[in-house]
């Protein structure tokens, strides 16, 4: 086995080393990376790009689960039971914390710019990671260009990091820690337990309160750290102290959720066995012969392949597998090399999830076919980014006369695969396809939102939002505790039994939601309404779209 | 509404232009339903001939008259060139029109039109959808009897109640495809709902009256074709015996015009050889059976034209349109002209004083259909809005030119998948494959008559049957059509449904459920290998003892409803339920099709180990190095070894 026992210098800068090129090239092992901040602000400028064009079009709140995560933001403090609580354990909740500042404001909220603010900044706080990184890989500018161009040109990924999805956030924290991680190891200096903890493990635990995905990195940065560390002379025992101190913040942030597990639902596992939690859902799939993956790895491997293909590229997948080779030839398992595969950590676990049946993604290799949840693979882009960087890096230092011609084919290459996608993005890209089902599921539910919006002059809403596409608020606009929803917490069930005293307006389906996987997923006032006579007489239908219905009570009516 | 409106134009102009006939009631033992109907659009006048069996007394048409987007007004009907009655336009009512023998013309019909009256108005009606009036459920009545032919120019009348290709029990391939090019013949010649059929020698063949015939299909003992026309049956019947390739034109020559030339009861030259297939990707309108296209009048008028993929040769995934024509100068008024594809705007622009009219229009594959339908839209208003009677000018026209309009497109399969793909994807042959399943003799090869007919009756073109093989369709790369398909059939083929026990998605939006042990048959559109196969089968569990001729339910659903109401890629028959049409992603992934995918793992094997692979060379050459290093720095520090100079 090849050991580097000290961080290797970068490579060569060019001859003109008065170059801003060689300038920025600079030595990357301190903790100042040169571009840093221009990146930051180009990647920032790009995703502001994106976010105007969504959001005049409408297309950020497409996601249902993009407008959910607004709502169980704001509903923290809006809301008739405010409190941490309101975070639920469907999803992990630091996506929400970092929204919920922003989404106090109704036009942040409604229009979803609160979403488009954190996601850019999240895609701001990726692509510097990625430039950190692999400026401490030693990778040249064209090489470090590649990676942001992998990165950034990917409209797949722009367009998530203009809505409330928590991929953004997710691959900035795993860009951070992968940042953190190596420039702990590439560090000249032997850094401190603390400033590991500080600049890779904070960033690691932010991810294990983002989405499950982050939580394999952390244990395989982990495996880095403590590999690195004795790679330099570190005993094993020290070496285990440096692991300590990176996995720490990460077993505090996991404690805290089993802590608030415990705390809000008297069991550390809700999370894993609760009746909204994931496992409920795909067990519907499973009971029904739909989860066709487990047990399949053939399947899931197709499933996951076709998913990254359409979200990642072609072009990017091939540029990977290049320097997926060249980045084994050259660098072994180096610590350069170790730290490069942390980034697949996250796409290891989704084929894993996939074949053990933890994970749905549906797309065209499926079975059935469709188009859901492929957007998970996107965490897999830093991988894929870093890898088509190493590639070109060696090939660049072994033949620098095809720099140019290099850069020009990889630009032409990227720009035709952005054209090619960008002429039906709906045909060609699944994450797009989803967005755009889910805007044409939405469609008539949200009119009817849009109309209780302009209409609501008051007097409290009774409306379950739980169902299938009832996550609604952002597109409603109106204050939350101005709703009785199953979030409201008891006085939900006092609204139901008597919503003459407590709502004029009742918002809910006019026949039982069946499009449901889960028992969850039913309408609960619909089920209590829907066919109460005295109900009916007291309130009257003020607006009817296919099976959804606004009642207003009537007048005289307490 | 605006989709269903031109949807109800656009069928009805088809029917009348192209004849696609629309469902007619059930003819009694002296009324004879027929499939023509008649549709017009604003106050044009509109007329279609109705056929009178040689011999017989018409003395009554019925039919239903209805009216849409009507707000007053009336409907002239005119029998025979004369005003018959005008009656007040309501969305729908019953017709009964006595004829008389007086009102049949020279060539053998009577000619019935209809045109709506406006109310007296003086505004303009610009932006509303132009009234539709239609007539539909045409049935004659009549006395007397069917005049027996005597030749066989005369023996195919212009409106049949029933035809029967007849061949003998135990028919050769070569006699089976003339039966079956003759039912496609004959399915081109007459519309649905008249029933076409392959029926076996033995089968008893129903008395349905007037415009019954029997076409028998005799393997004869030379390779001359004779034709000849007799009674069999107490029906008019023509038989055509003869053997090889002759059989087979004879049969297709029953779709031609060239059968008015057999002016004898017997006749040797009947033929009709295959069509030359290289059909053009560009065509103009007049090609695609539209002789004029008129747009005239205050308010708004449309013109539909339909535009079948399958017109062009096979399938396309796109297409530019040119239209060109002239119009009138327009002045003190504003006209608009639009331009629509499957309902969706895809050209505009104002007309003016230049009298010259063209616009270019694009389809992408995303818009294209099996059978487009374009609509051309004008509307124009007077700048005084004084419109009808009160109207200080012409009104505008514009006159698009078809045979200087064209239709150019690009070859493709496009978005479209499932049957919606066929029949376009023929390419105007059709390898057909019977493999024999049922105990009722040619059972199977019925089944696909009934589903050729269906699909020739929305082809533009007349199919060229070739019976091929089932093995021969299977491993072949041809498109084409599989009945009687058994589990190995669709396995080797790939078919989304294979034909074994199945599930369907069992989630609470589904209203229907179906056990795992039914015994099911199965219409299925498979794309394989690059090509397109129509699959027809049945499963039943191995404890059936005898199967339940489910396909049989299957076919007659689609001879029903028609080729065009099959949507997804999937029609179902059961025992219990009405067929049903399914996506295959209703059915719970079948054991075997899931088993297929676990072999792709050997691909991210095949990558594991090539990583593997370079990293075992890399580690060992590193190793090698690292030796080397040890081995030169162990000898510079014994002193015995060369030094870094050397």
């Amino acid at each position: 086995m090849t050991l580097q026992t000290s961080a290797p210098p970068a490579d060569p800068a060019p001859a003109s080393t008065t170059s801003y090129a060689a300038r920025m090239q600079g030595d990357p092992t301190g903790r100042r990376v040169r571009g840093s901040l221009p990146v930051f602000a180009f990647a920032v400028l790009v995703g502001t790009a994106a976010s105007v064009h969504t959001v005049r079009s409408g297309t950020n709140l497409d996601y249902g689960d993009a407008m959910a995560h607004l709502t169980i933001a704001r509903r923290v403090i809006d809301n008739k039971a405010p409190g941490l609580a309101q975070l639920g354990t469907v999803w992990l909740p630091l996506p929400h914390l970092l929204l919920m500042p922003l989404v106090q404001d109704m036009w942040l909220f409604r229009t979803g710019v609160a979403g488009c603010i954190v996601s850019t900044l999240c895609l701001g706080a990726s692509a510097t990671a990625l430039w950190r990184t692999t400026a401490r890989l030693g990778l040249g500018m064209l090489a470090r260009l590649v990676a942001l161009l992998v990165l950034v040109a990917n409209p797949s990924l722009l367009y998530v990091s203009t809505t409330a999805l928590t991929e953004p956030v997710l691959i900035a924290t795993m860009l951070g820690t992968i940042a953190g991680v190596a420039g702990w190891c590439r560090s000249r200096r032997q850094l401190s337990g603390g400033e590991l903890a500080v600049f890779a493990g904070i960033p690691a635990a932010a991810g294990v309160l983002t989405r499950y995905e982050a939580w394999p990195l952390v244990i395989s940065a982990l495996v880095v750290v403590i590999v690195a560390s004795h790679r330099r002379g570190c005993s094993w025992r020290r070496s285990g102290l440096y692991g300590l101190a990176f996995a720490a913040p990460s077993m505090l942030a996991a404690s805290w959720w089993l802590a608030y597990n415990t705390a809000v639902y008297g069991t550390p596992v809700e999370f894993l066995t609760g009746q909204y939690s994931a496992a409920a859902f795909t067990q519907v799939y499973l009971d029904n012969g739909l989860l066709a993956t487990k047990g399949n790895p053939g399947l899931s491997f197709a499933v996951l392949g076709w998913a990254l293909l359409e979200t990642a590229g072609l072009v990017a997948l091939v540029a990977a597998g290049v320097g997926l080779l060249l980045m084994t030839w050259h660098w072994g398992l180096e610590d350069r090399a170790l730290i490069v595969w942390m980034a697949a950590s996250s796409s290891a676990f989704l084929l894993f999830s996939l074949t053990t049946g933890q994970h749905i993604m549906v797309n065209d290799k499926s079975l059935p076919t469709g188009a859901y949840n492929n957007r998970y693979v996107l965490s897999a882009i830093p991988w894929l980014a870093l890898l088509a960087a190493v590639g070109v890096h060696h090939v660049v230092r072994r033949a620098p006369q095809v720099r140019m011609l290099l850069a020009a084919a990889l630009l032409v290459a990227v720009t035709a695969q952005n054209v090619w996608w960008l002429q039906a993005p709906t045909a060609h890209m699944t994450v797009i396809e989803e967005a755009h089902d889910q805007h044409v599921a939405y469609t008539r539910i949200k009119a009817a939102a849009t109309w209780l919006h302009t209409h609501y002059d008051g007097g409290g809403i009774l409306m379950d939002q739980t169902p299938d596409k009832s996550s609604l608020a952002p597109v409603l606009g109106i204050r939350i505790d101005e709703f009785f929803t199953r979030a409201s917490g008891p006085v939900f069930q006092e609204a139901i039994e008597d919503p003459y005293a407590h709502a004029r307006w009742v918002f809910m389906h006019r026949r039982q939601v069946t499009s449901s996987a889960t028992e969850t997923g039913r309408d609960l006032v619909t089920r209590a309404l829907a066919k109460d006579p005295q109900f009916h007489a007291r309130y009257r239908l003020v607006y009817a779209i296919a099976d959804i219905g606004i009642y207003r009570r009537l007048e005289g009516t307490p | 509404m605006r989709a269903t409106l031109i949807v109800a134009v656009v069928a009805t102009c088809l029917s009348t232009s192209l004849g696609v006939m629309l469902p007619v009631p059930a003819a009694s033992a002296d009324e004879m339903g027929l499939p023509q109907a008649l549709g017009t659009q604003g106050t044009a006048p509109n007329t279609i001939s109705l056929p009178v069996p040689a011999g017989v007394v018409p003395t009554a048409i019925r039919a239903r008259l209805s009216v849409e987007g009507a707000r007053g007004g009336s409907v002239r009907v005119v029998v025979a060139g004369r005003t018959r009655v005008v009656v007040a336009a309501r969305p729908s009512q019953p017709l009964s029109l006595p004829v008389s023998r007086a009102d049949v013309g020279p060539n053998g019909t009577i000619s019935v039109g209809t045109q709506y009256v406006e109310p007296r108005a003086t505004g303009c009606r610009v932006g509303e959808d132009p009234v539709l009036t239609r007539l539909s459920g045409i049935t004659l009545a009549f006395d007397g009897t069917e005049r027996t032919p005597t030749s066989v120019a005369g023996f195919l009348p212009a409106t049949a109640s029933r035809v029967d290709v007849v061949v003998p029990d135990d028919a050769s391939p070569a006699v089976l495809e003339a039966g079956l090019t003759a039912v496609v013949a004959l399915s081109d010649r007459y519309p649905a709902p008249t029933p076409v059929l392959l029926t076996p020698e033995s089968s008893r063949v129903p008395d349905t009256g007037a415009g019954q015939r029997i076409i028998r299909i005799d393997p004869g003992p030379g390779s001359e074709v004779i034709s000849t026309i007799a009674t069999w049956r107490d029906v008019p019947t023509l038989t055509i015996a003869g053997s090889g390739p002759g059989l087979v034109d004879a049969a297709r020559a029953l779709d031609s015009d060239a059968l008015a030339l057999g002016d004898a009861p017997s006749v040797t030259t009947l033929g009709l050889s295959q069509p030359d297939r290289d059909v053009d990707t560009r065509l103009s309108l007049a090609e695609l059976g539209n002789e004029t296209l008129r747009l005239s009048g205050w308010g708004r008028s449309s013109a539909y034209v339909g535009i079948p993929q399958d017109s062009f040769g096979g399938p396309v995934d796109s297409l530019e349109l040119d239209l060109v024509g002239v119009h009138t100068a327009v002045r003190d008024a504003h006209a608009q002209v639009e331009v629509f594809l499957n309902d969706r705007l895809v050209g505009s622009t104002v007309l003016d004083e230049e009298a010259d009219f063209s616009i270019h229009v694009e389809a992408p594959a995303s818009m294209m259909r099996a059978e487009n339908a374009l609509e051309v839209t004008l509307t124009a208003a007077p700048d005084d809005g004084r419109c009808g009677t009160t109207a200080t000018q012409a009104p505008v026209l514009l006159d698009i030119d078809p045979a200087r309009s064209f239709v150019a497109t690009t070859r493709g399969t496009g978005h479209l998948s499932g049957f919606d793909r066929f029949p376009q994807v023929f390419g105007g042959e059709v390898a057909v494959a019977v493999r024999p399943t049922s105990t009722q003799p040619l059972a199977d090869a019925q089944d696909a008559a009934v589903l050729l007919a269906a699909l020739q009756r929305v082809a533009s073109h007349l199919l060229t049957i070739r019976l091929v093989s089932p093995d021969e369709l299977i491993t072949g790369t041809d498109s084409g059509l599989l009945v009687g398909a058994t589990y190995d059939d669709s396995a080797a083929l790939r078919a989304p449904l294979r034909l074994s026990g199945m599930r369907l998605v069992d989630l609470a939006e589904e209203t229907f459920s179906f056990a795992a042990d039914s015994p099911y048959a199965a219409l299925e559109a498979v794309h394989e290998g690059g090509r397109d196969v129509l699959l027809l089968g049945e499963w039943y569990p191995e404890a059936t003892l005898s199967r339940a001729d489910l396909t049989d339910r299957a076919v007659q659903s689609v001879a029903s409803t028609g080729w065009r109401d099959l949507h997804a890629d999937l029609l179902i028959a059961t025992q219990d339920r009405e067929p049903f049409r399914l996506s295959t992603d209703s059915v719970i992934p079948q054991a075997d099709r899931l088993d297929e995918q676990r072999s792709l793992i050997w691909w991210f094997g095949i990558g594991t180990g090539l990583v593997l692979l370079v990293l075992l060379l890399q580690l060992g050459l590193a190793s090698h190095r690292n030796r080397a290093i040890r081995d030169l720095v162990r000898a510079q520090e014994s002193g015995d070894g060369p030094g870094l100079d050397d």
